[in-house]
């Protein structure tokens, strides 16, 4: 039997609250019932890949920026879970370096060589979703 | 300069209107070396790279770079900061390595831009409704 115990939640937002307190109540559930079931259908969903790269990368990366510079330049290096994971010739020894760590994802920058700021231009100007008809896996 | 002759070719979309020219792309990651084919249009409009849908683009990014090189496009509706992963590209017999592209905001659509265009000797033939990649016939 799994064990019970209370909680104190604090910091919750007032109108979501409300909302969510007169759903039970027209579900005829007493609010902790609703929290239950809601944690439980929450913690039954899958947790989808983030379109975002880990942030501890990311500010890893900023961290060790110089001294990847004076180490590492024209190299492919890797940041993974906050630390350098690899450092190759070509982006293709370090994609294989990265098997063989195990490594599924990972923060890549060639270092000095790497592009940034203005892009250019997009004329179409709308982010609107347009279909990728005929995908397909391999 | 020299005379080219067409090779392969690619059917244009002409479910709209005007048809629009398309080419096959099959990305590749570069880690898990799992590959997607898909037909993209070609925007001639667009400077960057290969921008996709960002459901597509959470899958084959396993290799992305650092967000201080996230690229800013000028769009007519302000600027645009894109989120950008390394991939290997192939289109008719060409490969090489590239980006995929999406919005950091939004969700993105489906188009080659230049920086990958100007890597490929094609020609749009328009009347003919297909895009071909191009080789020397005869150099003058």
């Amino acid at each position: 039997m799994p064990r019970n115990l209370d909680a104190i939640i604090r910091g919750v937002n007032a109108k979501a609250y409300r909302e969510f307190k007169a759903r039970a109540s027209k579900l005829g559930l007493r609010l902790g019932e609703a929290l239950k079931l809601a944690m439980e259908s929450w913690n039954a969903e899958p947790v989808a890949p983030s379109p975002v790269a880990k942030d501890v990368d990311n500010a890893a990366y900023r961290r060790m920026r110089h001294e990847l510079i004076r180490r590492y330049p024209g190299k492919h290096i890797a940041i993974a879970a906050g630390k350098l994971a690899a450092v190759s010739d070509s982006l293709e020894e370090l994609a294989s370096e990265l098997r063989k760590l195990k490594v599924s994802r990972a923060l890549t920058v060639e270092v000095e060589r790497e592009e940034s700021g203005e892009g250019g231009e997009w004329l179409w100007g709308s982010i609107a979703q347009e279909t990728a008809s005929g995908t397909t896996s391999q | 300069m020299g005379l080219y002759s067409t090779g392969d070719c690619f059917r244009h979309d002409v479910t709209v209107t005007p048809h629009r020219p398309i080419l096959k792309v099959a990305i590749e990651t570069l880690i898990s070396q799992r590959t997607e084919i898909l037909e993209a249009p070609v925007d001639t409009g667009f400077a960057g790279f290969l921008m996709t849908p960002s459901e597509l683009y959470v899958k084959m990014s396993e290799m992305e770079v650092p967000e201080e090189h996230f690229l800013t496009y000028s769009t007519l509706i302000g600027p645009i900061t894109m989120r950008r992963a390394k991939v290997r590209i192939r289109i008719f017999d060409h490969s090489f390595e590239s980006f995929l592209e999406t919005p950091q905001l939004g969700l993105g659509k489906l188009l080659l831009g230049r920086r990958i265009l100007n890597l490929l000797p094609i020609a749009i033939l328009g009347p003919e409704n297909r895009t071909c990649t191009l080789r020397i016939a005869e150099a003058v």
